[in-house]
């Protein structure tokens, strides 16, 4: 169902994670944000990515 | 369906109720309380506290509130027993760590009223309660919101019709933790042929743990949670 993309996470690979931070980097300049303030939400940001995509792969061996 | 009650209409009004479930979160539950207008119904779902939660109900003074209590069986099963209990048209739902704005179910309800009846349900705005990188990347990227598409409602700040609760049967209580039941249940309400819609005039403000730990296992949890939404 295409409404699960919204929840279904991007493989936890290098390249995919810089994409991913690289994306989200541009949003926060076009936000103004600070250098420091951006330096810390890239870092929860990859905290958010690991911590999902773990859950994600320990829920999809439980449900199988 | 054995577990959920007919819609009853009050005089023809929207007549609104807040569920929010809870467990060992008594101060933070009591304040949310107190945010709440007199006039809703309010139901808190105590999903096995064991901590001074039963004593919130003889501290806080509201016209309706009522208390109702389960074994621990995680959110889902907390807010389909408020359900069950609920008399309003409209069942609003907000955690135990929120302090809702004074009109906030009243806007909720009242975009709902003022939308046609294939709208099930719609979500509000959430902020921070205070300050902290937390609160501040939570806020920015709308993680307590619905998403742009509004593909799914998040129940620290949403409501449906109690209608659309009864006919696709509440929330999916084998998911068991915090994460992934709210999607799941907006999925089948839209599945049912019912569309979402934001309110971003109804606001709630979240008290987020300034917890590097805390925010990964949250994050952790929603991973599990959505697995099986997609499963």
């Amino acid at each position: 169902m295409s409404w699960h993309s919204e929840l279904l996470p991007p493989s936890l690979t290098l390249s995919n994670l810089v994409k991913e931070l690289s994306k989200a980097d541009s949003e926060y300049k076009r936000a103004g944000l600070s250098v420091q303030n951006r330096v810390v939400f890239l870092g929860l940001r990859v905290v958010q990515r690991v911590a999902y995509n773990v859950g994600w792969a320990v829920g999809n061996n439980r449900w199988r | 369906m054995p577990y959920f009650k007919q819609t009853q209409f009050y005089g023809g009004a929207v007549f609104v109720t807040v569920v929010i479930p809870t467990f060992n979160r008594a101060s933070s539950l009591e304040r949310c309380i107190r945010a709440l207008p007199s006039d809703v119904e309010v139901i808190v779902a105590d999903d096995g506290s064991t901590d001074e939660t039963a004593l919130v109900s003889d501290r806080v003074s509201h016209p309706q509130l009522h208390f109702v209590r389960k074994g621990n069986g995680g959110p889902a099963s907390a807010r389909n027993l408020g359900i069950h209990h609920a008399h309003g048209d409209v069942v609003a739902f907000t955690d135990d760590d929120c302090v809702p704005a004074p009109r906030w179910p009243h806007q909720l309800a009242e975009r709902l009223r003022s939308e046609p009846a294939t709208v099930g349900g719609v979500g509000g705005a959430v902020l921070p309660l205070k300050d902290g990188w937390i609160s501040r990347y939570s806020t920015f990227h709308r993680i307590l919101e619905a998403p742009p598409s509004i593909s799914y409602l998040v129940t620290a700040n949403c409501a449906y019709r109690r209608a659309v609760l009864n006919m696709v049967g509440g929330f999916d209580e084998t998911i068991r933790t915090p994460g992934g039941e709210d999607p799941e249940l907006a999925f089948r309400v839209r599945k049912a042929g019912y569309t979402l819609v934001h309110e971003a005039s109804a606001v709630v403000h979240h008290d987020y743990r300034e917890s590097l730990l805390d925010f990964a296992k949250t994050f952790y949890r929603y991973g599990r949670g959505c697995a099986r939404v997609v499963a």
